[in-house]
Order: structure tokens, then sequence, then C-alpha cells
């Protein structure tokens, strides 16, 4: 191969994907090569769990003894191949210019590894990755992408012999592959497993990888009783339905799943196009099958889990393995579970309920043994009295107001109705928690009496800011500005 | 114990006559000082000298062969000060640290050298760390430079070169009896590269030779008339003995292979760059050879008068390429050939930047520019498609930021979930943050710190904001700050000014930030030092009365303990020591013994968390109460469920905060902890058989297959 310039590679890494040692690789496959091979990086703080970026340049090595000159950093619309780690360093490396359609060559993971904003808000903040991979098509004058982290995974090593493999693989790099090979072996840090990576990876790049297809949903059988009831409702959202009569008998019984086919019928007689619906199919037993004590300790009991417990902490078979819950039971939840007209009594004193909270303990509990077993299936063994519970009557009030604002919507405004549906997302988690999701609720459902402010788009900013921040005010200053009849748009959005 | 090993890279250090080194710069230069005949080393960890430091406390034994001298100082200060022995002694002393902050906290023994002058080559190695991924202020070393009249050397990075100008640093040193600062780009320390070795040489003037016959002359003191002396005579003599070594050895270097009637001026630093851009304008070859002269500065202060007037003589124009603000060489060459009657334009700021890092895409746009203006018959005719300069990915999505953070099953994580669930109950609090790994929780997901005013300097900080009654201000300080001068910048102060405030001194064992360096408080044998001298005994030592020590992993004894700080009605400052061994020289630690443990088929525990994603109803306070890598998000597999699920990946290494926090800050059922035990006993694995037998007689099906 010619060059009259050196052939430019960038490496964007996060800390752990061993990024200094592919360039290790690279430098020596490029020396065996019989290239001129420079390197660097900048670690800085970036080193603590932030993103790294490598250099490196190659030129042919004359054998004149002349050096060429290298540059020390990727240079915008000047870099022929990049190498990105993870999906959206990827775009990171798009947007600072490194990769251009004149000339880069992009080997990208399509993987996420979400960045704290992403990950710290209570909905969905994830960006979405099929514009950016989009985007990443267009950027590159060749796109190498798929899921580098799985196959990874699947050979037990981490990333960088995959990014590796990729690389060459996909035929833009000028050393053939029996000297990358040599180059891994060489720098002796577990060779066996990096080759193995490295070959699976030439393969995929050159053959193309199969995107994993989701697995076709399976719709859960129910018993006879429900399938002509089921049948009844529209083809697309019957495995939906199903799901939820599947849910509501697990967590209670057969009469718990008929009230949620009764609640939905209201809306179906409601809801001429079906759009509501099919949310309610799904929002509806989410909110039913509420996770009160009782539904804690029947999941932490459910069969195969602690099966799956051991295969997460990668547990050998001849290894033990003990299971500690972390349980806060506050005063609140207690009386919950006890029957509502005590209950109510209960936290109504004012002093009994704060004699109480010297009570209140931090629980570790072993679910693998005898007596930490006894204490959960003691918790499910109440589930029998949950329809006389304090906590069953609250949800219930509040469930049946939601309910009927939902059939009211959709009567007359399908979109109204669409996205009060999806407020049961308000009405999430625990404690403190979802005492707040309650009041939100309210406020949501008392935007009734101002006809203005009633609409779609505004329940729907409204849900939208309580899932972006957690601990913060967004989702009261927006509700502050809709009553005030303040801008709604754009900004309103922050 | 540092981050790394450099056992390998030390082998490097033996390497004799005509042999090939091969490998980082920083490692390179560390070769070269031993090629020097260095006789003492010293300096202050800190990113990009940190394996320079790291790799001589690795290499004693060659060290004790050569008798050199190596000490790592308590600071940079400690540092500068142990280069007083090349004012009275032919001995070659060189120290290191990160600049412009450890230039900072020398200045006071640098300017008291720099007055004194030298008679050993005195060279201070500077990892300077300036734009893409700096961790401090940005700021230029030149001043100081000046400010003292110390030379100033910016090396071109080619390692066979920034070896040899290593060696005459300290001849160039020695001949003006001058300090030389040798400054080193962050990347350039990065660099792999190779440079032919020499044999190691013996200093010939040792300490003992010293001691044996000391030296003292009056005229070497910091105390008038000599100081008025010394500052003439750094004019008179110092000045002009620099400038004919420079020349004479031609330590700048001028590449000129045919005259035009433009030329460059450069830092040496930023050589590759500049030749980079010519490439791509089509005026110079892969080999950097050049249409259009340039000349390079290795020493960029002082400058050399002839060098640039013969440089400058037949040309219109003279582009000055200096990075950073203020220029100070620009101007400088512009006055001489003013005064000189030389009609040259000499341009440099405007058609660069006047701040920030001359990446290739500035120097690529500033060149042509000056070129179009200057010398269009040079640029060749115009590509059909230009080049773009901007970085012009368009996205349409912004890419979300990704802020350095602590890492996975970090000691201060849990200290800052307590901060956190502690403004619960007082409101927002004033943080004073520190330098070190702590200052990361001035990012999300914690957002808290309102200053940060210098390494060690966390207590100080706070010092402006003393109340009688109300709220108290909470100061930060690592234990790496701590040693430094915060014990008496922060808590001797504290206390002599009778303060009120809360000082929280993170005790992690390690300097960590910088890469894991032993400290006085390491918890360890630290080898040929001496560690183990508590934080507490210092503490107390300079006279705090209310002290407590937490363990941070114990979220609610660290919480009770900053609430008790915040609130007694003890008078005085009050400290408390946030203690946890830094995470990642843990695992350093435990890995190969478990590893170790496994292999032999003894009996081993691990933790792992997870969360039971049934449970999980996605409100994710535990990622914002925490942030830890390990806690992420994914696809909910529950068809019903929209929004995604937490989860605890791979990575987790049990540390217990998630089960700490769950507890604390009264969150959701959701986080188990597996307790694993590989090869367990005979008695546990019957004690499990009969559990099982007896769950399963109970009705247990949690534990069946699913």
């Amino acid at each position: 191969m010619s060059l009259t310039r050196p052939l430019t590679l960038t490496v964007a890494a996060l800390g752990g994907q061993g990024g200094g040692v592919l360039t290790e690789w690279l430098v020596a496959a490029g020396r065996l090569a019989g290239f001129h091979a420079q390197a660097t990086s900048v670690p800085g703080v970036a080193q603590r769990t932030g993103a790294t970026i490598y250099y490196l340049e190659f030129f042919p090595d004359a054998g004149d003894g002349r050096q060429p000159v290298m540059a020390l950093m990727p240079s915008a619309g000047d870099v022929d191949i990049v190498l990105a780690a993870e999906l959206v360093e990827a775009g990171r490396m798009v947007e600072r210019g490194f990769v251009t359609p004149e000339r880069t060559t992009l080997v990208a993971s399509t993987h996420r590894a979400y960045t704290i904003d992403e990950k710290a808000q209570p909905g969905d903040g994830r960006l979405d990755p099929l514009p950016l991979q989009a985007d990443l098509a267009k950027a590159a004058r060749r796109l190498v992408a798929f899921d580098m982290a799985a196959l990874a995974s699947r050979e037990r090593a981490v990333v960088s012999p995959v990014l590796f493999g990729a690389l060459q693989g996909c035929g833009a790099l000028p050393f053939p592959i029996e000297t990358c090979r040599e180059a891994i072996k060489r720098y002796g840090l577990a060779v066996e497993v990096n080759l193995r990576a490295f070959d699976a990876a030439v393969v995929a790049a050159r053959e193309g990888v199969k995107p994993d297809v989701p697995s076709a949903a399976t719709i859960p059988t129910v018993p006879a009783v429900f399938v002509s009831r089921l049948e009844r409702y529209a083809k697309p959202v019957q495995t939906l339905i199903a799901h939820g009569i599947e849910r509501c008998r697990e967590y209670q019984d057969d009469a718990y799943a008929a009230t949620y086919l009764e609640r939905l019928d209201a809306v179906v007689a409601a809801d001429p196009t079906g759009s509501v619906t099919a949310i309610m199919a799904r929002t509806l037993p989410l909110w039913m099958c509420f996770e009160d004590p009782c539904r804690v300790a029947q999941l932490k009991l459910s069969p195969g889990r602690i099966a799956g417990i051991r295969r997460h902490a990668l547990a050998k078979p001849t290894d033990l393995v003990h299971v500690r819950e972390f349980l806060r039971p506050r005063v609140e939840e207690i009386a919950g579970l006890l029957p509502n007209a005590w209950g109510r009594r209960v936290l109504r004193n004012a002093r009994l309920r704060q004699w109480l909270r010297r009570f209140e303990r931090d629980i570790t509990l072993t679910s693998t043994s005898v007596t930490g077993y006894l204490l959960l299936r003691g918790l499910l063994f109440l589930r029998r009295f949950r329809r006389g519970s304090l906590r069953f009557a609250e949800e219930n009030r509040w469930l049946i107001q939601w309910h009927a604002a939902v059939v009211t919507a959709a009567g007359r405004d399908a979109d109204l109705a669409v996205e009060l549906a999806e407020c049961q997302s308000l009405v999430r988690g625990y404690g403190e928690t979802i005492e707040r999701g309650h009041a939100r609720l309210q406020k949501v459902l008392t935007l009734s009496s101002r006809a203005a402010c009633y609409t779609a788009a505004n329940i729907r900013l409204l849900r939208e800011a309580a899932e972006r921040d957690g601990d913060g005010d967004a989702f009261e200053q927006a509700l502050a500005r809709m009553v005030a009849g303040g801008p709604m748009s754009g900004e309103a959005r922050l | 114990m540092a981050e790394r090993s450099f056992k390998k890279e030390v082998e490097l250090l033996r390497l004799g006559d005509g042999q090939t080194f091969e490998g980082e710069t920083i490692l390179a230069v560390t070769k070269a000082l031993l090629q020097a005949g260095v006789g003492y080393v010293g300096g202050y960890q800190g990113a990009p000298v940190s394996h320079l430091m790291d790799v001589l406390a690795d290499a004693e034994d060659i060290l004790g062969e050569l008798g050199v001298t190596f000490e790592v100082g308590a600071s940079e200060a400690t540092a500068a000060a142990m280069l007083a022995t090349s004012i009275n002694y032919p001995i070659r002393g060189c120290v290191t640290w990160k600049s412009t902050v450890g230039t900072n906290v020398a200045s006071d023994a640098l300017s008291n050298l720099a007055s004194a002058g030298v008679t050993g080559g005195a060279v201070v190695l500077l990892g300077e760390d300036y734009g893409e991924g700096a961790s401090i202020m940005q700021e230029r070393t030149h001043a100081f430079a000046m400010k003292s009249q110390m030379w100033l050397m910016d090396p071109r990075p080619e390692q066979q070169r920034v070896v040899d100008l290593v060696e005459e640093a300290f001849r160039l040193s020695e001949a003006s009896n001058t300090p030389v600062l040798f400054m080193l780009r962050i990347r350039a320390c990065h660099l792999r590269g190779h440079f032919r070795t020499r044999d190691n040489v013996r200093p010939a003037f040792t300490a003992r030779d010293a001691l044996d016959n000391p030296v003292r002359t009056y005229d070497r003191i910091i105390l008038p008339p000599s100081t008025f002396a010394q500052e003439k005579e750094k004019i008179e003599r110092r000045w002009p003995a620099a400038i004919e070594y420079i020349e004479r050895r031609q330590l700048n270097e001028t590449f000129a292979a045919q005259a035009a009637p433009v030329g460059l001026i450069l830092q040496g630093g930023l050589y590759n760059a500049v030749v980079r851009a010519l490439e791509r304008l089509g005026l110079a070859d892969a080999y950097g050879d050049s249409r259009v002269p340039l000349h390079v500065l290795n020493v960029t202060y002082p400058l050399v008068p002839s060098e640039l007037s013969r440089f400058a003589q037949g040309k219109t124009a003279l582009l000055v390429v200096e990075e950073g603000q203020p220029e100070f060489i620009e101007p400088a060459i512009a006055a001489q050939l003013a005064a000189e009657g030389l009609p040259i334009r000499v341009c440099g700021k405007g058609f660069l930047p006047r701040a920030g890092e001359y990446t290739g895409a500035v120097l690529l746009g500033a060149l042509r520019n000056f070129f179009k203006e200057y010398a269009p018959h040079l640029l060749p005719p115009a590509p059909a498609v230009e080049v773009p300069l901007l970085p012009h990915g368009k996205l349409s999505q912004r890419m979300p930021p990704r802020p350095s953070g602590l890492c996975t099953g970090c000691p201060e994580r849990p200290l800052f979930t307590a901060m956190r669930l502690l403004e619960r109950e007082t409101g927002k609090l004033h943080v004073s943050a520190d330098i070190g790994c702590h200052s990361f929780a001035t990012l999300p997901p914690f957002n808290m710190g309102a200053s940060i005013m210098g390494y060690g300097l966390g207590a100080a900080g706070a010092a402006g904001l003393q109340t009688k009654g109300g709220k108290r201000a909470v100061a930060l300080m690592g234990d790496g700050g701590f040693w430094h001068n915060g014990l008496t910048s922060g808590i001797a102060n504290a206390v002599f000014n009778r303060h009120d405030d809360v000082t929280v001194i993170v005790d992690n064992g390690y300097s960590a930030a910088t890469g894991g360096q032993y400290i006085p408080s390491s918890d360890a044998d630290a080898g040929s030092r001496e560690a183990r001298h508590p934080i507490e005994a210092a503490v107390r030592g300079v006279g705090v009365r209310w002290v407590r020590r937490v363990r941070t992993y114990d979220i609610r004894a660290t919480l009770k303990s900053l609430r008790e700080a915040l609130t007694t009605l003890e008078k005085g400052p009050k400290v408390v020591l946030a203690e946890g061994e830094c995470q990642l020289n843990r695992q350093r630690r435990l890995a190969p013994l478990v590893r170790a443990d496994l292999a032999a088929g003894r009996r081993v525990q691990k933790q792992r968390f997870g969360i039971d994603e049934a449970v999980c109803t996605g409100d994710r306070s535990c990622i914002r109460l925490s942030g830890c890598p390990s806690l992420t998000v994914r696809p909910s597999t529950d068809p019903l469920r929209r929004l995604p699920v937490t989860h605890v990946d791979q990575s987790c290494v049990g540390c217990g905060v998630c089960g700490e926090v769950a507890h604390a800050a009264v969150l959701c059922p959701s986080f188990h902890r597996a307790d694993v035990v590989s090869n367990p006993t005979r008695l546990e694995r019957w004690a499990d058989r009969v559990r099982q037998r007896v769950l399963r007689l109970l009705g247990a099906r949690h534990l069946e297959a699913a």
C-alpha cells in the first residue's frame, strides 16, 4: 500500500473498555507491518469514568532512516479511521468533525453506555438511537456498526479486541490479519480470549451481523372463562389485555381480572377509535397491581428468582448464594396493610404515628434463609385480606377518579383521554414517591375545571416534566405557568 | 502503590550505549535524566508527570546503584526547595510537577532559586496541561519564566530531540547559572516513540562530597545587598551567557530548504501540528520538508535576537505561532525587528485565536489566511472541494455530555450521598470544594461545591464565611491536599482563628486522583517511605477538639456525624474524617489475592448487587443519590411497561452503597445483594442442603428454575 501522507486513526473509548491496550496492539501491528507508528492519548480527568481519546498515525517505513513528522492530535476533516467503542461517543466524533464523508471509515459499536443525565430521569431520558445511527451512516464515508459489546460479552472479552477485529475485517487497515493477531499475542494480555473476540469480529465485519430480532411476543394463555371475553376486543390489543388479565390473576384472583375487564369495557364503550383502549389496556393493570408489601413479597418469592440472581452474579453451580433484601417500611406501609378503618385510625392519630416511628427499622432480610422465607410468606399470606386493607382503599379511590376522568374525556377528546391514560406513570414507586405521585395526579385531574388548561398538550407537558425531573419542581412550575395562562410552548419545556 | 506498575518500564532505564528505547516520552525523559548524570530528583505527582514519579519510585534499585537521590515531595514547594542543593554544589538536580498549578505552589522557592543562581544544572520538568482534557485552569508557564528570569524550553516533540535537549537543559543551566524550566505538553508526554540510548552516568559530585566540604558564600543568600547584586547579575551576566549558549549549541532549529518571502516562528511543542497544517495546504511533505521556512523555538525564553534577525532577512512577513495568552514572543520579536529597522510585518494573534488550544483545524485556517494575504503564490490552486475548517458534522440530536465522575464502588460516593440526604434536613449548604477525586462531586448527580481555590485549600476557601449562629459552611479536603498544605492552611488556621465551621477530610489512603500514590497517612507498607501516620493525630495535634471518624460506606453513621458537626454547640472547627479505601487501589490490591485463593480452592466470598426488575418502578432516586457507573437503565422486559427499568451491570464491585442508600434514603425494596461463596466449607455445604430441603418442604418456589 503506498501512502503519501500518514494514515490517521482516532479511538474514542470509555474507561475500562481497553482503549489503551487497543492502542498498544495497533502500534505493534503497524510496526510489524513495516510502518512508522505513533500514538498518544489525552487521559487527564477524563480517565475517571469519562471518555478518552487516543490518536494514532501510521506511515510506511521506506527503510531510509527518514522519520515522518506525525501529528499529536486528530484534526477535523483529517481522520481516516475512527473507532468508537460506544454509540454516543461515535456521535461525538461526528460532532467534533473527525468523521467526514470524504475520507473517514467509522467503526462503531451500537451499544449504549448511558450518561448520567440520561439515566437519572424518572422517565425515559435515553437518546433515541435510530436517528443517530442514520446520521452516522451519512457522516462517514463508510460505516461499520454493530453491537460489539454483545459480541464481546459472548466471548467474555471487553470491547477493544472486537473493535480491532471489526477494523481489520472491514479492510480499512493496511495490516494483514496475521500481523494483527501477532500483535495481540506479543502483548500477552488474555491472549486466548482476545484472539477469539478478534476473530469473531473479523467475521462479523466481513459478513455482517444479523440484528437481534426480538423474540416474537408470546401471548399468554388465559383461563377458559376469559377466552371469549378476550376475543371481543380488537385484535391488536388482545395480547396486552391477556397480559393484563394474567397480571391481575397473579396479583389477586380471577375476580380481580374480571374487574380489570369491566373497567376496560367502560373505556371501550366511550372510545370509538380504540386509541384510548390501547393505552388503558396497559396502564390499568399496572396501577391495579400496585406494589404493596404483599406484592413485593410475592415478587421476591417468584419461581426462578434465585436462579436469575445466580446468573446475574455469575455464580458457578458449586457456589453457594445467599440473597439479602433491603427493606425500609415506614409506619404508613404497615398501616396500609391493616383493615381500612384501623389503618385510618392509626394514621389519623399524629401522636400515635410519631410514637410508632421509633419502631421503623432498616431491615436486611435473607430470602434464601428459612426465617427470611417465612417472613416473606407471612406477608404474602396477607394478600387474601388485601381488598379490605387501607392501602387498597386508598389506591382504589385514586384509581377510580382517574378511570372516570379517562372515560369522560374519551367521549369528547380522544387525544386528551390518551394523555390522561398515560398519567399512570405519575403514580409509581414507594413511600414518599408514590404519595407525591398521588398529589400530582390530583392536580392534573383538577385541571378539568379549567377548560382552557385541560388539553392533551398540557397534560403531556406535565407528565413529561414529572418524568424528566426527579427531585426538582419542574412539574409544579409547569403547572403554575399553565394555571397562570403563561406561555406553554418552547421554553416551558425546560 | 501507584495505579500503574512500571516493573517492565524500569528495565528500560538500564539500557546502555547504542540500544533502542521504545515507550512514552515521559519515560524517555526519565532515562535522559540518568544519562545526564543527575544527582537528585524530586517532585510532586500529577498528570502528565505522574508516570515519571511512579517509574522512579519503582526504580529505587537503579537509582541506588547510581547514587541518585529520589524524593516524593510533600508539595511542589518542597520539590522546588530541593534544588537549593544546586546553588552551592556542582550537582545536577531535576524536579517535576504539573504546571501551572504546581509552579504556583513552588513559586516562592523558584524565585529564591532564580535569584541566587545555580552552580549545578537545575532543571524543572513541567507537565504542561493546556487544551483538551485539561484538568486545571488554563494559564501559561511563560510568565513565570519571565518574571523570575528562568529559561523556558518547549522542545519539538520528537523523542530523540527531547532526550538530547534534556541534557542540553542541564548544560544551559550551568553555562548561565540559571534554573531551566523544561516544559512538556500533555500529549507529548504520552507519545509513544523511540530513541538511541546511552549509558547512565553516575553523578561526579555527590551529596557526601557536599556534606564533607560544605560551601556557603554570602552572595548566594537572599538578603540585601546580595539580592541587588543578583538582580543585576541576571541581566548582565546570566542572560548573555544563556543567549550565547543557545545560539552556539543551536538549541533552536531553522528549517529552510528554500528562500521564501514569508516564514513561521513557532514554539517547539507546536512543530508537529504546524507541519501537518502545512502538509494539508500542500506546502510540506510527510517528512516535514517545508516550502515555507520554519524557525522552531525549542527555547522560548529567552529569545536569541541574532537568530531572529537572520531568519527575518529577506522576508516580508512572519507569522509567530504562540499558543496561550497573553502573547509574549510575538510582541518581543516585533519590537526587536522594528528596532533594527527591518521592513517586515510580524503577525500572530489575529490570524490565530488569542486564547485556546491550537488544534489542527485552527492552525490550518490561520496558516491558509496568512499565506493568502502575504504569499498567495505559495498556495496551490484551491481544491474543487474546500476542506472544511470547522467541525461540520451536524447531528439531528445533541449528544448528551459525559462528565467525569466517581468510580464504581468509590468510598466518596456514600459521603456525598449522605451530604445530599443532610441537605434534605438543613436545606442547601455552602460547600467549599477542593482538588482531588472529590471535586467530581461538583458534577452531576451531586452538583455540590461552590468554589475550588486550589489543592488543600478547601477549608481555607470557607474562611471568609464565618458567622455566629446560623448555618455553618462545609469545607471539603482530600487526604492528599491535607498533607500537601491543608493541615496548616486549613486546619491549624481554623483553630487559630476560632472558626466554627465544618471540614470533611476524605481519607481514602492515597493520592488517588493523581494515580494512587502513597501519602503519609496511607495504611500500608510504603516500601522505602514511612506511612501510617493517622490524620486524626495530626488534626488533634494542631488543636482541633471536635473530631469524628466515620466509615463512609456506613451512610447512617456518616449522616449522623455530619448532622452533629453542623449543630453541636461545641466551639471551634469541627473535623469529620470520612474514611474508605480508594476502590481502584483496593481492587488492585485484592484482585490477585482473590484469584490466588480461588485457584487454590480456598473459600472466597464476593458480593454483587442486583435489582428485581418487577419490583423496580423506575423512579431513579437511587441513581440520583449515588450516580454509580454500575447503576444504569435498560429496556423493561415487561410488555405492560413503557419506561426502562433500573439495572446493576456487571461492573458492580459489591461495595454495599446501594443497600445503604435504600435504607438511609428510604428507597424502594428493589435492591438485593447476592453473597456468592466460592469453595464453601463442608459445614456450609451441609447447612445449605438442609436449608434447601426445609425451604422446599415449606413450599418455597423462588429457588426453583423458572
